[in-house]
């Protein structure tokens, strides 16, 4: 019988931009917002559904281009508008769960932009999996979205 | 509330059990078996929604202590390796109050004749209604419950 493997870490990344509360939020709330900035590096998205709202499920098929192996599966648990949003989320590979994961994100207001504390607690099921790749990844994304707050709305 | 905290807290707990991991796994998959030691307090008003032990599967709990607000358990699962493994997601409600969201992931090991258990819960605690100290309190009593509904 194979062992089946299970890591569990975290970490918390935060960012300051200049945009208000309301806007920050609005990039995770609104499709076409999202849609600006929520892969990392050169990945593509190739299929994805929205359905912003507690309870709400979404699916996000992933991966670098021609190859997008990767399907997460996102629920909302909670909604603070403006404020806070909590997610789980499962990924697989080839149907192969890799990881499950609960995501905090917490906007501030910071001066005249805003402040995001964005919180990844996960348990890793496959031994090919690093939580440092999840933090890089998490880090291209979110200066994605920086650059997409800096465009016009 | 006005301020919309969110406080993250992770704990692991690990016992061992006489009985083998296919037994132990049973106490969690089947709702008979997981009734007999996943329970509120006996001096609770309680009810139990049904439990679907599958990938997706929801399960729903809820109970009160005399004269108080009903205090709610609903899970999702999220992974189950056959005697091995079962991860979900949880989130705990306190009247109309969500107070946390965990992910637990409960590992069963054969250790001689018996079962090392593993859980780990990865929670976000919502509002200052709760903290991982006293879900961490609460969830050694469901674990002492567990032993003793073993023996």
């Amino acid at each position: 019988m194979t062992r089946r493997s299970a890591q569990h870490g975290s970490f918390v990344l935060e960012r300051r931009y200049p945009a208000a509360p309301a806007r920050l939020f609005a990039a995770w709330a609104v499709p076409e917002q999202r849609q600006r900035w929520n892969v990392h590096g050169s990945w593509v998205v190739t299929e994805e559904t929205f359905d912003f709202r507690e309870g709400g499920e979404e699916l996000k098929r992933f991966g670098p281009p021609g190859d997008p192996v990767h399907v997460a599966r996102t629920r909302y648990e909670d909604i603070v508008p403006g404020r806070r949003i909590v997610m789980s989320s499962t990924t697989r590979v080839r149907d192969v769960l890799t990881s499950a994961t609960l995501i905090t994100v917490q906007i501030e207001s910071a001066g005249t932009g805003s402040r995001l504390v964005f919180t990844y607690q996960a348990v890793l099921l496959d031994e090919g999996e690093r939580l440092v790749n999840r933090e890089e990844g998490w880090n291209s994304i979110l200066d994605k979205l920086g650059v997409a707050l800096a465009a016009p709305a | 509330m006005s301020k919309h905290t969110a406080v993250h807290g992770t704990f692991a707990l690990e016992r061992t059990f006489p009985s083998a991991p296919e037994r132990v796994f049973q106490a969690f998959a089947d709702p008979k078996a997981k009734a007999r030691w996943f329970a509120a307090p006996a001096d609770w008003e309680q009810s139990r929604g049904k439990m679907e032990f599958k990938v997706g599967g929801k399960e729903h709990m809820s109970g009160a202590p005399p004269g108080q607000q009903q205090h709610v358990f609903d899970a999702t699962y999220l992974d189950i390796v056959l005697n091995q493994r079962i991860v979900y997601v949880y989130e705990m409600h306190i009247g109309a109050a969500k107070i946390s969201v965990s992910l637990a992931t409960i590992e069963f090991t054969p250790a001689g004749k018996g079962t090392r258990l593993v859980m780990t819960e990865q929670g976000v605690f919502l509002d200052g209604y709760d903290d991982a100290g006293s879900r961490e309190r609460g969830t050694k009593g469901l674990l002492d419950q567990l032993e003793a509904a073993l023996r």
